[in-house]
């Protein structure tokens, strides 16, 4: 149910996505719901079933982006792993918390995309490119995070019974 | 599991290609979930073109209301330019009039108001300059014809006896039948009248003739328009038939009109009365006072 569930967040987070660019027409301020869910999985979900959500979304992501297979597989993977790796070691909890959270998370994920594209396409001028959207990705990530957090925890608790929580 | 997932997406990224770029995987995946990318976006684009129609509709209500504007502007310029056309032709009358009838000293004034009581007809009217010489029983006078007399003066305002007054009788003449008779106000509460008194039943007077001034009564001036007969009724019996004659001044409009001071001393041309020259007594005559010549 737990699985399920997060999953589910995640494709309404890629479904979203995708609305809000194409309803509003946002371009480089255009939110990325995923990369805040890749996040909350990392601080709510254990290796092994994060992981699992991680790639699969990726790879709804590669579909809805039309980019190679396999691209957002990966970046949805490392996000997660680095997400899952820092809060381990950090807690992020509380609004500033969130927020750096949201900071390390949205620079990463930005990062990665542009590492796994420059690797896949080979593209040296990608990093280029891109460069007009890292302020205003990061921005939105790290506004994102702070209160997209405790509305899919809370969304979590009322869905899921205690018992069945994946603490680990 | 981690590995797995790596191995599995790095096989999926460098491997999974075929002869367009998209792999079996790819293909496979993109199959399952075109279809909710399609309603998603279809969704979107709704809400977009929504968002467009909406701001258009906004621009539309906003040009709406600058176009209002405009048009209200342009109205009441227009209503304006009217005015003052009305006001033009209304001057213009009036220097034509004074134009024509340069045998009266005129002196223009402007109606300021009007009588509320619905018995009597009278207005007051601003003198433009020099009051002091507007007496009562002046004429007074407007392009179209005879408007009333001063009834009385106060500073630099008038109070006109109006034709259509109870208490207002004029000697008049028919234009063509040259029928005499008085012109009295009727005095009626909604409309501008006065009937003609005094009329011979026997005379040959048509409905639509004008009606002028005659002079003889001493206060009104020859040959002024006083109305145009109306109605006609013969009695049936006795001396007289009725008529009834209009103002050929519309007295609701008035707005200017002038005050016939007196004679000016020219002919209505302008030019100069020829009086006759008084014959100069012959030397040594007697003199009109009947005394002798100064040595």
């Amino acid at each position: 149910m737990s699985f399920a569930l997060a999953w589910m967040a995640g494709l309404l987070a890629l479904c979203l996505d995708l609305f809000v660019r194409e309803a509003f027409m946002l371009d480089a301020w255009s939110p990325d719901f995923l990369a805040v869910v890749l996040l909350w999985l990392g601080t709510t979900r254990s290796w092994t079933q994060g992981a699992i959500i991680a790639t699969t979304l990726g790879a709804v992501a590669d579909a809805f982006a039309g980019s190679p297979l396999g691209m957002h597989m990966f970046h949805g993977l490392l996000l997660f792993y680095l997400s899952r790796t820092v809060s381990s070691r950090v807690l992020f909890q509380g609004f500033v918390g969130r927020l750096l959270l949201g900071l390390v998370g949205g620079l990463a994920s930005l990062f990665l995309l542009t590492l796994i594209g420059r690797l896949v396409l080979a593209d040296a001028r990608l990093a280029v490119r891109i460069t007009h959207l890292i302020l205003p990705r990061i921005l939105v990530v790290v506004a994102a995070v702070p209160f997209a957090f405790p509305i899919m925890d809370r969304l979590e608790a009322l869905f899921v019974r205690q018992p069945e929580r994946d603490l680990m | 599991m981690g590995i797995l997932l790596f191995t599995l997406s790095g096989v999926c990224l460098f491997f999974d290609h075929g002869d367009t770029g998209a792999g079996p995987m790819s293909r496979i995946v993109g199959r399952v979930f075109s279809p909710l990318h399609v309603v998603v976006t279809s969704a979107a684009r709704s809400v977009r073109e929504l968002r467009a129609d909406y701001v258009s509709l906004t621009e539309v209500r906003a040009q709406n209301r600058a176009l209002e504007a405009e048009l209200q502007a342009m109205r009441n310029e227009r209503d304006e330019l009217d005015g003052l056309r009305s006001e033009n032709e209304r001057l213009r009358g009036l220097l034509e009039l004074a134009d024509k009838r340069k045998d009266l000293r005129l002196r223009a004034a402007r109606v300021s108001g009007r009588s509320v009581s619905p018995y009597f007809r009278v207005m007051k009217v601003t003198l433009e300059a020099n009051g002091d010489e507007v007496k009562p029983g002046m004429p007074v006078i407007a392009p179209g014809g005879l408007v009333g007399q001063v009834r009385s003066t106060t500073n630099a305002t008038a109070e006109v006896l109006l034709i259509t007054d109870p208490r207002s009788a004029i000697d008049v003449v028919l234009e063509t039948s040259r029928a005499r008779g008085l012109a009295v106000g009727t005095g009626e509460p909604d409309r501008y009248a006065a009937r003609l008194e005094y009329l011979q039943r026997n005379d040959e007077t048509v409905v639509g003739e004008r009606v002028m001034t005659t002079g003889d009564d001493g206060r009104y001036p020859r040959g002024l328009a006083v109305g145009r007969v109306t109605t006609l009724k013969a009695q049936a019996h006795g001396l007289f038939q009725d008529a009834e004659l209009e103002p050929m001044v519309d007295l609701s409009a008035l707005e200017e009109v002038f005050v016939v001071l007196g004679p000016s001393g020219l002919t209505p041309d302008g030019t100069d009365i020829q009086r006759p020259e008084k014959p100069t007594p012959p030397a040594g005559a007697p003199s009109a006072r009947g005394g002798g010549a100064v040595p």
